[in-house]
C-alpha cells in the first residue's frame, strides 16, 4: 500500500472496530435496558 | 517506544488490574445475591383477584375469602432455565383444578423468552385436574434455548402442584425422574476434543484437513443442530452460582470442561480451534474471500483493551442483576437458530464481511472466549514454576 494513503486505511480500520464494538455495546444495553 | 506498548505486561500492573477486576466482580455479586426476595402475594394476587387473604401454611399458601373460607392454594416452583433458576406461582382451586401460573423470576434472554412462548404455556395448564395434566405435551423441541425455558417453566409448575396435592389434598403424584442425556450431541463433544488433542500429534496439512473435518462437525451439530456453542451467558451462570442439571447439560459440562482443562494444564485452546461452530463459519467464509488483511498493530492491541473492557462490563452487570444470560452479546443465535435482535443480525453481519477479508475476526477480536483464555493462560503462568530470567537489563 502507497505510504499517503495509510492515513486512511488507518482511518478505516479505526472506523470499523468502533462500529463493531458499538454494535456489541449497543446489543447489551438493548438486553440490560430491557432487563429492569 | 516498546515500553509503552507492553507497559500492562509488567506483572505487577496485571497482578492489580485482576485483583481490582475479582474485587469488583464479586462484590457486584454479592449485592446481586442479597437483593431482596420477590413478594410471591402479588402473582397470587393476580392468580386470585378475589382473594381477601393470603395465609402461608406448610409451604404453600391458603387463599382466603371474607367468609373465611378457603377457595384454594398456591405454591412455587423452582428450576434451571438457560440463564438460571426460574421461579413460578401455580394456583389451584379447591377441586383441585389448576386456576392459573404466573412467572415470579426468569434468567432467560429476551429472545429465548419470546420464543418459549410463556403466556401459551402456562395457560394451556389452566383448567385442568392436578392429577390429570400430561407435563410433558407443552415442551417446546428444535430450539435449545427455548426447549430450556420451556422445560424450566414445565418443571417449576410440577414442583408447585406436586406440593400442593401433597400437603393439600394428600395425594403423592408420581415423582418423574429424569435419565442422563447421553446423545450425539455429547459424543460429538467428546470426539471433538479427543480429535483435536490428537491432531497436536500431527503435522501439516494433516492437522489442517483434520482441524476442517472436526469443524465442520461441530458447525453441523454443535452449531446448527443443536445450537449450543459456549457462550458467555452459560459461563456467567455457572460464575454465579447457577449450576443447571448434569443429567441435561452434559454437553455444556464437556465443552466447559475440555475448554478449561485443554487451556490451563495443556495451554493449547481445543475449543476455540476444533469445537467451536462459530469459529467454523468465519473460516468457511473466509474460505471465499481469501481473508488476506492484516490488521495494524495499534488497532490490535485497542481492539484487545476493548474486549476485556466490554466482558468486564457485560459480566458485572449480569452479576449486579443477577441475569447472566444479558451478558451475551455473541450473535450465535442469529446464526445457527435465525433468532436475534436488529442489533445481532447487524453484528452477525460485519462479522461475516469481515470474515471474508480477515482472519476469524470474532475470535481473534471480539469473542469474550478469549478473555477467558488469556486470564486462564496468566494463571497458568502465575502458578507454574517461574522460567529462569534472561537478563534483568
Amino acid at each position: 500500500m502507497a505510504k499517503d494513503k495509510k492515513w486512511l486505511w488507518n482511518l478505516a480500520v479505526l472506523f470499523f472496530v468502533l462500529l463493531v464494538n458499538a454494535v456489541i455495546v449497543g446489543v447489551l444495553l438493548q438486553s440490560f435496558m430491557g432487563a429492569e | 517506544m516498546p515500553a509503552q506498548v507492553r507497559s500492562t505486561r509488567n506483572p505487577k500492573i496485571r497482578l492489580a488490574v485482576y485483583l481490582a477486576v475479582v474485587v469488583a466482580l464479586a462484590l457486584a455479586l454479592r449485592y446481586g445475591w442479597t437483593r431482596a426476595a420477590p413478594d410471591l402475594t402479588i402473582p397470587i394476587r393476580e392468580i386470585f383477584p378475589r382473594a381477601d387473604s393470603i395465609v402461608p401454611e406448610r409451604g404453600l399458601f391458603a387463599i382466603y375469602v371474607d367468609s373465611g373460607r378457603v377457595v384454594g392454594w398456591a405454591g412455587s416452583g423452582q428450576a434451571s432455565g438457560y440463564g438460571g433458576p426460574m421461579l413460578i406461582v401455580t394456583g389451584i382451586d379447591t377441586l383441585g383444578q389448576i386456576v392459573g401460573a404466573r412467572v415470579v423470576e426468569q434468567r432467560e434472554t429476551p429472545i429465548f423468552w419470546r420464543m418459549a412462548r410463556p403466556n401459551d404455556l402456562l395457560g394451556s395448564f389452566s383448567g385442568k385436574s392436578f392429577d390429570q395434566i400430561d407435563f410433558d405435551q407443552g415442551r417446546v423441541d428444535g430450539i435449545t434455548g427455548a426447549t430450556l425455558s420451556s422445560e424450566a417453566m414445565i418443571a417449576s409448575v410440577r414442583a408447585a402442584v406436586t406440593d400442593v396435592a401433597a400437603e393439600a389434598f394428600g395425594t403423592d403424584l408420581p415423582v418423574r425422574k429424569r435419565a442422563f442425556e447421553f446423545g450425539l450431541l455429547e459424543i460429538t463433544v467428546l470426539i471433538l476434543f479427543a480429535v483435536g488433542i490428537g491432531a497436536q500429534g500431527v503435522r501439516g496439512k494433516s492437522r489442517q484437513r483434520i482441524r476442517w473435518a472436526a469443524q465442520l462437525a461441530g458447525l453441523l451439530i454443535l452449531g446448527f443442530w443443536k445450537g449450543s456453542p459456549i457462550t458467555l451467558a452459560k459461563l456467567v451462570a455457572l460464575m454465579s452460582g447457577f449450576f443447571p442439571s448434569v443429567k441435561t447439560s452434559l454437553a455444556l459440562y464437556l465443552l466447559i470442561a475440555g475448554f478449561l482443562v485443554t487451556s490451563f494444564f495443556w495451554g493449547r485452546n481445543i475449543y476455540c480451534l476444533y469445537a467451536c461452530p462459530f469459529g467454523a463459519a468465519q473460516r468457511l467464509v473466509g474460505l471465499i474471500g481469501g481473508r488476506s488483511i492484516k490488521l495494524p498493530q495499534w488497532s490490535v492491541h485497542l481492539l484487545e483493551r476493548m474486549r476485556h473492557l466490554i466482558v468486564f462490563a457485560a459480566i458485572f452487570m449480569a452479576f449486579l442483576t443477577l441475569q447472566p444470560a444479558l451478558a451475551s452479546y455473541e450473535p450465535f443465535a442469529a446464526l445457527f437458530s435465525l433468532n436475534g435482535t436488529t442489533l445481532q443480525w447487524i453484528l452477525l453481519f460485519l462479522v461475516l464481511v469481515a470474515s471474508l477479508l480477515i482472519s476469524t475476526p470474532w475470535c481473534n477480536f471480539f469473542c469474550p472466549m478469549r478473555t477467558f483464555e488469556i486470564a486462564l493462560q496468566d494463571l497458568r503462568t502465575a502458578t507454574r514454576k517461574p522460567q529462569p530470567r534472561q537478563s534483568d537489563g
